[in-house]
C-alpha cells in the first residue's frame, strides 16, 4: 500500500488539507465526492484517519526505532529525505550507531514536545535537559556532533559544539592536548613563530 | 602507551564541526589554538565571526586593536591547509 504513495499523492493529501478527525463523507469543504473519499480511505487508511505518522529510522547496526514523524523531521536531512519521497518502508541512516540515535531522538523528543520557550518554567526545564544531555564520555560527545551534522539538527550541532568550545576556552596549550590528545608537533623554532604571529591572543 | 591508543578524534573532524566550535568562542581563544598543533596552525582562520567581547569592554577593544594590527607570520597566508 505504501509503495503506491507517490509524491503526487503526497502533495493532493497533504497534511493541511487532513482534518485530525476521521473525515464524514458527507463533508462537503473537502472537495471530494462520496465514493472518492471511501475509495481513498479503504486505500491509505493511516494517512487519513490517523493524525500523526510514524517514521522508522534504522541505525547502521541494524536496529530500528519508530518516532513520530514531527520528532523525525526536526532533522532536516530527514525532513528533506521524506520531501523527496524517501522514506517508504524505512530511512536508512548508515552514519549512527543505535546508541547514537537513541541519544538524538531522545534529544529530538523532548525539544518538541516543549513548547518554544513561551513559560519560563519550561524554558528552564530545557536548559536543565540540555545541560544534562551532554555530560557524556568525550567520545560519546564526538559521536553526537558527527550525528547531529549528519542529520543536520542544528540545536543540537550548536549545543554539542558550544560544550566542546567551553572545554578549550579557558585552557593552557598544554591542558588542551592532554584533554583530546593531541600531539604537539611543532619544532620549538616553529613554536616560537606562532607565539610571536599571535602574541596578541596569548597576552 | 595509552595515549597512543585513543585518537586526537578532535583534530579529525570535518572542517565545518571545527570551524564551527571555534566559531562558538571569543576569538582569542580561538587563535590560541593555533599553537596546539602544526594542523591547528591556520584552523582558527575559518571562524565565521569575530568576537572581541572580552568581559571588561576597554580589554575588548584593545584586543581588537591589536588583532588588527598585528604583524602578518611569514608565509602565513599561504599555508592555510590543515
Amino acid at each position: 500500500m505504501l509503495k503506491n504513495l507517490n509524491s503526487k499523492h503526497i502533495q493532493r493529501f497533504s497534511y493541511k488539507y487532513l482534518p485530525q478527525f476521521p473525515i464524514s463523507p458527507n463533508s462537503p469543504k473537502l472537495g471530494f465526492s462520496r465514493s472518492q473519499i471511501a475509495n481513498y480511505r479503504s486505500n491509505f487508511p493511516t494517512t487519513i484517519m490517523s493524525s500523526s505518522k510514524t517514521i522508522v529510522l534504522r541505525s547502521s547496526d541494524g536496529e530500528t526505532f519508530e518516532v513520530d514523524e514531527a520528532v523525525a523531521v526536526e532533522s532536516q536531512t530527514i525532513k528533506h529525505m521524506i520531501e523527496d519521497g524517501c522514506a517508504d518502508t524505512s530511512i536508512p541512516l548508515p552514519n549512527v550507531t543505535s546508541k547514537i540515535l537513541s541519544k538524538v531522538i531522545e534529544y529530538c523528543k523532548k525539544h518538541v514536545e516543549t513548547p518554544n520557550a513561551d513559560e519560563k518554567v519550561a524554558e528552564e526545564d530545557l536548559k536543565s535537559f540540555d545541560a544534562d544531555f551532554v555530560k557524556v564520555d568525550q567520545s560519546t560527545l564526538f559521536d553526537l556532533i558527527l550525528a547531529a551534522n549528519y542529520l543536520n539538527i542544528k540545536s543540537l550541532l550548536d549545543l554539542t559544539c558550544q560544550t566542546v568550545a567551553d572545554m578549550i576556552k579557558g585552557k593552557t596549550p598544554e591542558e588542551i592536548r592532554k584533554t583530546f590528545n593531541i600531539k604537539n608537533d611543532f619544532t620549538p623554532e616553529e613554536e616560537e613563530e606562532v607565539r610571536r604571529e599571535n602574541a596578541w591572543a596569548f597576552e | 602507551m595509552s595515549s597512543d591508543i585513543v585518537d586526537d578524534r578532535l583534530s579529525m573532524f570535518p572542517e565545518e564541526i571545527t570551524s564551527h566550535i571555534l566559531s562558538l568562542m571569543p576569538t582569542k581563544y580561538a587563535v590560541r589554538t593555533s599553537i596546539l598543533s602544526t594542523r591547528w596552525r591556520y584552523r582558527w582562520r575559518f571562524v565565521t565571526n569575530l568576537d572581541f567581547d572580552d568581559y571588561h569592554p576597554i580589554s575588548g577593544h584593545d584586543m581588537l586593536k591589536k588583532f588588527v594590527n598585528r604583524e602578518p607570520g611569514t608565509g602565513a597566508l599561504e599555508n592555510t591547509s590543515s
